[in-house]
């Protein structure tokens, strides 16, 4: 971590009299960097988060970058150029009162359904349509997204047919809407015939095949950036975030050396600013994410690249993938419930059977049944079957590599200790301050609910809450969030009531200022400091009751994992990396944690209150 | 003095009354009608009978008067529970909840009053060694290890346990129940040896987070007293080290970290979800587990609300000692 | 340098050495029958049993450009008085009035205009100023809040003109508090204090936690602030000597309440009132060849929860009689505005 404080020397620069004097943070900084373990927790720490942060990019079956061909995903749209068209001319020809028709049966249909179901229902009805050219916008669409998969990989000659077959398409749009039948029979039949057109003689060819003329066509390589395209915005803002905090250092030396001229009281005055930048700049990369790549694009139901690739139905002419090569829900029934490839008894032969242990028995010892085994299949892209780093920590009961759910399930367990943390840190200081700060009944009222809060069984509440209300994530940190947050309500209000009956707090009242003006200015500053200590240990507090949640079976829900989650795969002694792993995890976590915590509290403590 | 403790006990009513309805009110909200799930299975064999299906689940709905509207659920719970009758359970309906809650705090509470001593028998001695050897190595290794165990997390603990020493591991104590499949053959002794061993590991888990916990506030508890103004008083009197360690500073140390202890009891009741799920020790953590499970209302009403009764008391005994130890504090 | 004086104008000389207290009328603060009782709560629901009369029925006024010395020992109720006549403590009843305008009844926006001629100086430095903030913004704070400046500019210049007036280099704006000493804290403060302008200032016990010779310093600023800004002060103090010097009149209070009061010269040259004569004598004089005789009270302050009856110090009065212990002792005038409580005749 950069440390801005040197002592009090003069600045550079000649002919400057005037000192630097530390002010508070440069104080805590100083102190806190001082200490080795909670420099290196820092580091580690965001090391952790940029795993959990940058998760898409270090597991993924998809990725990162291919050229190439992709076979049956051409073969997907070109399959259903026809019946796109054919949809599309339908609903033309139906015209208005076919819509108002389509829209009266999926009332009907939406009328007998109840409670939960009605509610999916409604939600999925979310987006339909709600004009007649939007319903028939839709169709459209739908031929666009056919067509555009199957002109990136078409050589540009064939352009010009899948152009004619959108003009005409368009025609069909315009003729509907302005309800002309006779130009919607015309438009219609020239799409009819383009598609046709289409589906006949752009089929691909084979890998290995000749093209024939006027019937397949060799499919061309193109480029494609599958992983980004599974980002979304927040996956934008946070990653831009974390590569600027990451590089803080880096950009940090190079602001105050070069644009400041080393100047520390300029330095001091550049926090904010710097402050704006790494909450600005990752928004603003995360709105431009927004607008161009916009919403859900629309996938079509073909097989993975991955898969693809494996099976022959796609060819690489380069092809990046991450560095664990597989995805987080990836599931290889051949290959279930298998030890870390690097330990002794994780080997397997042609067959499928283990080299070693139960299952390199053909026939069950026990029972005299033949146990079968079937053969390993392994991936395009993924390391041999019995290479060490395959499966660094195991795979799960559906086959899945557990490092790559490690990683993403960083992100889970992070993420809740973090916000959870927010939320109480944000109740417990508002409710601390109104208490301490105005005292009288309000106080009272409040201390009061605080010592009932106080009485609960904290953790049996949590788990009430989330099992009975679902557990979804956001049930999670709102429930963590809603009990825990009298510690800080505690520690705020001792401070306020410290603080207000200070003489500078006193003094800001006689020189006349608002009551709000002193609160946000005078005394909020002042109090934060155990407020930072609890919740650095809040936040560890929050991933352990988050796995313990998951652990119970009332966390996050499969397949989306969750270091608690994935303990609870199977309790089975043999599969021993199931249960070490994810709990290391954890364990390790919340080490980090606490030593920033233990770290920051010694940072804070009383002799720099009153220096 | 009495008044004090008179005032902290009036406002446990009102605590406890804050309690019940808040989790009233969160089962109350749940998703999901309990009816339905109990009588599924049942109803099913009885439309094949051809029996009257909905009178049966209206019968279940009357029952646990599911149909009321909340202040009435609540004031007929509040009636029933005075006189400590927590109803029935929602799918064994000839079996009295405070029955088996009571058959399982047979069990949760001696765990965790065993946890607690042996906590303090352990972080006691090692807090103060590590006080007294401030910064020999000793210390060091000490305040590493207990920062480690500070640090974790109880079911994990409890699995690398039964991993390490159960019977894929050294094999050296089992990790199922608490007792044996033929422990009603027993005779006394094996019996209760058979009992005591396989709650080893389940107390152990119990046992390792207080230890970390409490040694570390005697250490520090300890360096605090060490340095003040009494202790080189006594030293400037020429009194041994070892006299001024144990009369003095031990026994001075010692009261926050006892007062302590009257809390330490509720945290491991409300804790032993995890460690009873792990061990399948029938506490009534795992009651209260089985209860969610099934959404058996009545059964986690019961549960939650002894366990809030325990933690208060806890609380309670807490600061009367505090009080007791400290006269300054009922004057407040 | 702009004219930072006493707004109030033409009419105010400096100090009125006349010695009589001005009229309530013509004072700049006026303070009558103010009292201020806390309340003390047992029992189960928190009932109030007793209160804890910290100011018993002061009344004091203060004149344009003149110091009143308010003297007592520790818990008389002499910083409460002077907050509450700020009214930064809430009095339980009273009248408080500055140049005219009742003091209690301003509200919001009006309290805060108020507020700006009356400013207090702190006891203690080290909590006096606001640890975060640099000696420009505590300095300057008062400035911006009620929008004195214009612009940053204006603003540091302010400041800059302030930091000197209480001499202090100007340079240490951009410092902190904690590099500062208590002496210089102060100094500080009283920067702090005089931002705004005001006509009147309550110094809190201002000197009593520094260094001696630190003591003098900042007595002597706060005279020479008082004559270049035509300043009136409440001095609150527990030592007499201090007061002394910088004092126009003095007031002494025991117990919540005011037991004599005079001019300086008066009151250190005649004390009437039993306790005012064991103060004095409790002051080392620099003369060897004065030797007067030190008179120890007996016993301790009683509780202000619970007064005695009669006249408050009949429990350590060293010339007690009987009707003392019953009856509240009467106000008596001994001449040119020097009156004292007592039932002894001279």
């Amino acid at each position: 971590m950069s440390s801005e404080a040197n002592g009090g020397g003069a600045a550079g620069g000649a002919g400057r009299r005037q000192t630097y004097s530390k002010d508070y943070w440069d104080i805590v900084l100083g102190e806190l960097s001082k200490r080795r373990s909670v420099r290196l927790a820092t580091v580690l720490l965001v090391l952790l988060y940029a795993v959990a942060i940058y998760a898409p990019f270090l597991a993924n079956d998809l990725p990162l970058r291919f050229v190439g061909t992709d076979y049956s995903e051409y073969r997907g749209a070109h399959r259903l150029v026809t019946v796109a068209a054919g949809d599309l001319v339908r609903k033309a020809e139906q015209g208005e009162a076919g819509f108002d028709e389509w829209e009266a049966r999926e009332e009907e249909r939406g009328a007998q359904l109840e409670d939960s179901a009605k509610e999916h229902w409604l939600e999925s009805r979310a987006g339909a349509p709600t004009s007649f050219e939007a319903w028939l916008q839709l169709d459209r669409g739908s031929l666009d997204i056919r067509l555009e998969t199957m002109q990136r990989q078409l050589a540009p000659e064939h352009h010009a047919l899948l152009d004619t077959a959108r003009d005409a398409a368009d025609a069909v749009v315009d003729a509907a809407v302005a309800g002309d039948a006779e130009r919607v029979a015309t438009a219609g039949q020239r799409l009819t015939d383009a598609a046709g057109e289409v589906k006949g003689t752009l089929r691909a060819a084979k890998y290995g095949e000749e093209p024939e003329d006027g019937r397949t066509v060799a499919l061309q390589p193109f480029e494609s950036w599958p992983v980004l395209g599974t980002l979304t915005w927040g996956d934008v803002y946070f990653m831009v975030l974390w590569a600027l905090v990451i590089l803080l250092p880096v950009w940090n030396r190079v602001w105050n050396g070069l644009v400041l001229g080393g100047d520390r009281p300029r330095i001091r005055k550049a926090r904010r600013p710097k402050v704006a930048l790494l909450v600005v700049l990752p928004a603003i990369a995360a709105l431009a994410w927004l607008a161009v790549a916009g919403d859900d694009q629309a996938k079509l139901e073909t097989t993975s690249l991955k898969e693809a690739l494996t099976e022959g139905k796609a060819e690489a002419v380069e092809v990046v993938f991450p560095p664990i090569v597989f995805g987080m829900a990836e599931q290889n029934q051949s290959e279930t419930f298998r030890p870390p490839t690097w330990s002794d008894g994780a080997g397997i032969d042609d067959e499928g059977y283990y080299l070693e242990g139960a299952r390199s028995q053909r026939v069950d010892e026990a029972t005299g049944v033949a146990q079968s085994a079937t053969p390993v299949r392994v991936r395009y892209g993924e390391p041999e079957r019995n290479d060490t780093g395959r499966h660094l920590l195991g795979t799960d009961s559906l086959g899945r590599d557990l490092m790559a759910r490690a990683v993403w399930g960083a992100r889970i367990s992070l993420a809740v200790g973090l916000i959870s943390t927010v939320l109480l840190v944000f109740i417990g200081t508002v409710v601390g301050a109104l208490a301490g700060y105005f005292g009288g009944w309000v106080d009272i009222v409040i201390s009061r609910i605080i010592e009932v809060f106080q009485c609960f069984p904290v953790f049996f509440l949590i788990l009430i809450v989330v099992a009975f209300r679902g557990p979804s994530i956001l049930n999670i940190m709102v429930a963590i969030g809603i009990f825990r947050w009298t510690g800080v309500a505690r520690l705020v209000r001792a401070e306020f009531i410290r603080l207000r009956s200070q003489d500078f707090v006193v003094a800001s009242q006689a020189l006349g200022m608002t009551s709000v003006r002193t609160i946000f200015r005078h005394v909020l500053p002042n109090a934060m400091g155990p407020v930072l200590v609890a919740a650095t240990f809040a936040v560890a507090s929050g991933i352990l009751t988050e796995s313990a949640l998951s652990f119970l079976g009332f966390g996050v829900q499969l397949p989306v994992p969750s270091w608690g989650s994935l303990l609870v795969e199977s309790r089975n002694p043999e599969y021993w990396w199931i249960q070490v792993f994810p709990g290391l995890l954890v364990f390790v976590t919340v080490i980090l944690y606490n030593l920033v915590g233990e770290g920051v509290r010694d940072a804070l403590d009383p002799r720099l209150k009153e220096a | 003095m009495l008044q004090y403790i008179l005032r902290r006990i009036l406002w446990m009513v009102p605590t406890m009354f804050g309690i019940t309805v808040l989790l009233m009110l969160v089962i109350s909200s749940a998703p999901g009608d309990p009816a339905a799930i109990a009588t599924a299975g049942s109803l099913e064999t009885q439309a094949e009978a051809g029996a009257d299906t909905a009178s049966t689940y209206e019968k279940f709905r009357e029952r646990f008067h599911l149909d009321e509207p909340f202040h009435v659920r609540y004031g007929l719970w509040v009636s029933d529970v005075v006189t400590l009758d927590f109803g029935p359970e929602f799918f064994r309906p000839n079996t009295q909840v405070s029955t088996e809650l009571w058959r399982r705090l047979k069990v949760t509470v001696p765990l965790s009053l065993i946890a607690t001593l042996l906590s303090y028998l352990i972080a006691l001695p090692l807090g103060i060694l590590s006080a007294v050897k401030r910064g020999t190595f000793i210390d060091k290794l000490i305040t590493l290890g207990l920062f480690l165990l500070y640090s974790l997390p109880t079911f994990w603990a409890g699995l690398m346990l039964m991993l390490a020493f159960g019977a894929s591991g050294l094999d050296w104590f089992p990790v199922i129940g608490l007792h044996d499949k033929d422990a009603s053959t027993f005779d006394t002794w094996t019996y209760v040896w058979d009992t005591v061993w396989h709650g080893v590991l389940p107390v152990a888990t119990m046992t390792y987070g207080g230890v970390a916990y409490l040694s570390r506030q005697m250490r520090v508890g300890m360096l605090e007293t060490i340095k003040q103004d009494y202790i080189r008083t006594a030293r400037a009197k020429g009194l041994d080290r070892r006299t001024i360690i144990f009369k003095h500073a031990v026994r001075n140390s010692l009261i926050p970290v006892i007062t302590v202890f009257a809390t330490i009891l509720p945290i491991l009741i409300g804790g032993s979800v995890l460690v009873e799920t792990i061990f399948n020790v029938p506490g009534m953590g795992l009651y209260a587990f089985e209860g969610l499970v099934s959404r058996d209302y009545n059964i986690v009403m019961a549960t939650v609300t002894i366990s809030s009764f325990m933690t208060l008391l806890g609380f309670l005994l807490s600061d009367i000692l505090y009080a007791v130890v400290d006269p300054r504090i009922a004057y407040e | 340098m702009s004219a930072t004086g006493a707004g109030g104008g033409a009419a105010t000389s400096r100090h009125d050495t006349s010695g009589l207290e001005p009229a309530h009328e013509n004072a700049l603060l006026s303070v009558r029958n103010l009292k201020k009782y806390f309340p003390v709560r047992k029992g189960l629901l928190s009932r109030i049993v007793a209160h804890v009369k910290a100011v018993d029925d002061v009344t004091f006024r203060v004149g344009a450009g003149e110091t009143l010395g308010l003297v007592g020992e520790s818990g008389c109720g002499k910083t409460t008085a002077g907050r509450a006549a700020l009214r930064l403590i809430e009095p339980s009843s009273g009248l408080v009035s500055f140049e005219g305008r009742d003091v209690l009844a301003a509200r919001g926006a009006d309290l805060r205009r108020l507020r700006r001629h009356m400013q207090i100086i702190f006891q203690d430095p080290y909590a006096s100023l606001n640890p975060r903030m640099s000696v420009a913004d505590i300095v300057g704070e008062g400035l911006k809040v009620h929008r004195l400046v214009s612009s940053r500019a204006e603003l540091e210049s302010r400041v800059g003109e302030l930091l000197e007036r209480v001499r202090l280099d100007p340079s240490f704006v951009n410092r902190y508090p904690h590099e500062f000493s208590g002496g210089q804290r102060q100094r500080i403060g009283i920067a702090r204090a005089l931002s705004l302008s005001p006509k009147f200032i309550v110094c809190d016990e201002a000197v009593s936690a520094l260094d001696v010779s630190i003591q003098a310093q900042i007595i002597n600023l706060l005279m020479d602030l008082r004559d270049e800004l035509g300043l009136s002060y409440l001095f609150i103090a527990h030592d007499l000597s201090v007061v002394q010097h910088i004092s126009d009149r003095v007031a002494v209070m025991y117990l919540g309440k005011i037991v004599e009061r005079a001019r300086t010269d008066q009151l250190f040259a005649d004390p009437r009132h039993p306790y005012t004569q064991a103060l004095l004598s409790a002051v080392p004089k620099a003369d060897p060849k004065r030797r007067t005789e030190r008179i120890v009270l007996q016993g301790d302050v009683p509780s202000p929860m619970n007064p005695p009856p009669g006249c408050a110090f009949h429990t350590r009065c060293p010339a007690v009689l009987d009707v003392c212990r019953v009856e509240a002792p009467p106000l008596r005038d001994a001449g040119g505005g020097h009156t004292y409580s007592c039932h002894l005749d001279t």
